[in-house]
């Protein structure tokens, strides 16, 4: 059996919040609205000559599909993503696709996959789950400690780091209460975007939506709109209902700092209404959502890469760089 | 005077006098049922007598005694699950529901040809449905205490087993003497010698032997009327595999992550656990559960002066979850843990199952305590949540190679 935390090299690592970029301070140019399945040319200094230089991960997720790309020394030089739509093997050949047009020939360089969808990438050189790969990429995003959120379109995950590494994890229940798709559905209900929703949230009183049902809840929606409740309160009550069934996951594993990542991550009326539910900071930076798919890069055994538990503070400082020179891309969804 | 817990109604009078008769759904049942229904009527017509019984705790040696050849009916399928939730309340244990089921709809050879059910009064849920099970089977409950620690504990598990041994002899016109129940005392504990061999191939690294085969294994033999045969059995398996590694042959892969499973019984959950972590890079080493070492370790003190007090002694120390406390289990777990060497352990906890569900905060202090990686899996014999749990297992297993 090998120890899982090896808290001795916590202090080496010496990564604190003050490397990590505040939501708000974070690559003011990311997450520019872009058509959702348009392919787009990468921002990397070169384009890609030789291969084996770069890696590629994949997650497949139940409404987006995304893709991160490193370079031989670790850096992001590029993410991508579109939405999954009705199957993830469609999805994996508009990546594929949308990639090869960017200048990465996804059959010639190493890829890993994630994600629900990950058995439907058949060039992936390997897969892993999700967990890890929100794990590694959060370690990456934040630093190597830390509980991270993440809320995806069919499922939450709560994972604890040690030292770059998961721990501990847990994951809701089958059921799509708390998760993205959720929020997607009231908010087609209420006729918004699922970010019109959490902005329209931030301003109204939560109406008191008591079902952790999908269906259910979409029924006191439906009642709520009848007896004219304002379409503010509903979203304000709709965000509280998620908050509270993320929190209550959350819970189960305290932390003194919490990372969102998913769709949700540059939700900034999310991220404060968990941090009030949870009495401690809840962060995130708009790459988050790119979270999976760079863990998955980042697992790729180049024999190049240094580990990145092993990453020290001015590693980290240059990620963070490359990735205000990535263009990291919204899909039409938020998640 | 202990008040006897037979309960037999007319309708069970009927299911028994039907003794060898088939079901009536039995041309629509798959050849292996079939031939199951057969194996076990010609058994019946052949002068034999089947008693099912549901836990480990059930003390096989006065059935074996008496004559009778015992099966474990512990329900380990969905199939009849919807049916036994038209009687059982949907939110109670699995394994409870499928072996209720299983009566219920005459789909299992052996409920159905049992000629007398054993039960124990292990947890609220089992205890309960035996009440019901008693309108479809004859069905007999020992009284189970507590937990081990009163000074009268065994005294009581003693004087259950004299009382099932009399309700054996009356009921089916039998003579059990301590000479009988040394005997099959003997033989059951070279039955569970074998066993522990099997376990033991997975000690190996890498192991000797797929977990799942191990578990499929075990779970035929649980069929078997004839125990000498199913030692001999298990011996030659062991002794074929020991011979392969001997010469070689690695069924498993070195770096396959070992996994020792705690927790409710997993026998209804081959596919969707076991197979699960050996398809992600996981291979089970251990049992601890009952079908595996928990309880297959204890043997009986087969020379002791009082027979009868040796047997219910080796029953009463099975440390499951119903015993209340039940502290020995965790000092046995760590001391598994370290034989196998185990790299994670995953705690199987059946739906509604609280006796091990509540243990399971312990079971997760200690290992965390002793730095040993932990997860608890709660679920129950139905497909829906298996796209899950494979993700849960395989993410569970890739922070062990990690
Ligand atoms: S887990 Fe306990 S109650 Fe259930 S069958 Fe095993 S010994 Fe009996
Ligand atoms: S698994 Fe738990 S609830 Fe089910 S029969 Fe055994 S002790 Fe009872």
């Amino acid at each position: 059996m090998k120890p899982h935390t090896a808290p001795g090299q916590l202090g080496q690592i010496g990564l604190s919040a003050a490397v990590q970029p505040a939501a708000s301070e974070a690559a003011p140019q990311l997450g520019r609205p872009a058509a959702p399945a348009s392919p787009i040319a990468p921002i990397a200094p070169t384009a890609p000559t030789a291969t084996g230089q770069y890696r590629i991960g994949i997650d497949i997720g139940s409404t987006v599909a995304k893709a991160a790309v490193l370079d031989a020394t670790g850096e992001l030089i590029h993410t991508l993503s579109l939405p999954t739509g009705y199957s993830s093997v469609d999805a994996a050949e508009r990546l594929a696709a949308a990639l090869a047009a960017d200048g990465f020939a996804v059959g010639e360089l190493p890829v890993l996959a994630t994600g629900y969808g990950r058995i439907s990438v058949p060039w992936a050189s390997a897969v892993a789950t999700e967990i890890t790969c929100h794990g590694r990429g959060a370690a990456w995003l934040f630093g190597p400690d830390g509980v991270v959120l993440d809320i995806g379109g069919q499922d939450t995950k709560v994972i604890c780091l040690a030292a770059g590494k998961v721990r501990r994890f847990l994951m809701n229940d089958k059921c799509s209460a708390g998760t993205g798709r959720f929020l997607d559905i009231m908010a087609d209900r209420l006729g918004l975007s699922p970010d019109g929703l959490a902005e329209l949230a931030a301003t109204g009183r939560p109406a008191a939506i008591s079902s952790m049902c999908t269906v259910f809840a979409e029924s006191e929606v439906i009642s709520l709109i009848g007896q004219g409740t304002p379409r503010a309160d509903i979203a304000c009550g709709l965000v509280e209902s998620v908050v509270t069934k993320v929190a209550s996951l959350a819970a189960q594993m305290p932390g003194d700092v919490y990372y969102l990542t998913g769709g949700l991550c540059e939700n900034s009326y999310m991220l404060q209404r968990l941090s009030v539910q949870l009495g401690t900071e809840v962060q995130s930076v708009p790459l988050a959502r790119y979270a999976g798919a760079i863990g998955a890069a980042l697992l790729i055994d180049t024999g190049q890469i240094t580990d990145n538990a092993e990453l020290g503070a001015d590693q980290l400082v240059a990620g963070q760089k490359a990735h205000q020179r990535s263009n990291a891309e919204k899909a039409g969804g938020s998640w | 005077m202990v008040t006897q817990t037979t309960v037999s109604s007319p309708k069970a009078a009927t299911a028994a006098s039907a003794a060898t008769a088939l079901p009536d759904h039995f041309e629509a049942f798959a050849d292996a049922r079939k031939l199951s229904f057969i194996k076990a009527k010609e058994f019946k017509e052949s002068g034999g007598r089947l008693a099912g019984y549901l836990c480990s705790f059930a003390p096989l040696e006065a059935l074996d005694a008496g004559g009778l050849a015992a099966v474990g009916l512990c329900g380990t399928s969905n199939e009849t699950v919807p049916d036994a939730e038209t009687v059982l309340p949907k939110n109670l244990c699995p394994l409870i529901k499928s072996t209720y089921g299983f009566a219920l709809t005459q789909k299992c050879p052996f409920t159905y040809f049992s000629d007398i059910i054993i039960g124990e009064t292990t947890c609220d849920g089992k205890k309960k449905m035996y009440e019901l099970l008693a309108d479809l089977k004859p069905v007999y409950v020992l009284q189970l205490p507590q937990g081990q620690q009163r000074p009268y504990a065994a005294e009581i598990w003693k004087k259950e087993l004299e009382l099932f041994i009399a309700e054996i002899e009356q009921r089916f016109a039998v003579q059990i003497d301590d000479a009988a129940l040394r005997q099959a005392a003997t033989r059951r504990n070279r039955l569970r010698q074998a066993l522990v061999e099997l376990y033991a191939l997975q000690q190996a690294t890498p192991p000797m032997m797929s977990g799942v085969e191990i578990m499929t294994t075990i779970l035929q033999g649980a069929f078997s009327f004839d125990i000498e045969e199913y030692t001999e059995k298990l011996q030659a398996l062991v002794a074929e595999k020991r011979a392969a590694y001997a010469a070689g042959q690695r069924p498993v892969a070195a770096s396959a992550r070992r996994i020792l499973l705690t927790g409710c019984p997993s026998g209804g959950l081959v596919q969707k656990v076991g197979m699960a972590i050996e398809e992600n890079g996981g291979v089970i080493v251990c049992l601890d559960d009952c079908m595996g070492e928990r309880t297959n370790r204890l043997m009986v003190d087969d020379q002791a002066e009082d027979i009868c007090q040796a047997i219910s002694d080796r029953y009463l120390e099975i440390h499951c979850a119903v015993m209340s406390p039940n502290a020995t289990r965790q000092d046995n777990l760590l001391e598994l843990i370290k034989r196998y060497q185990v790299d994670g352990v995953i705690e199987l906890v059946l739906q509604a199952c609280h006796p091990f569900n509540i243990e399971s905060a312990h079971i997760s202090t200690l290992l965390e305590q002793h730095d040993i990686p932990y997860m608890k899996l709660e679920t129950d014999y139905s497909p829906s949540d298996s796209g899950q749990l494979q993700t849960r297992i395989a993410a569970f297993i890739e922070t062990l190679a990690q």
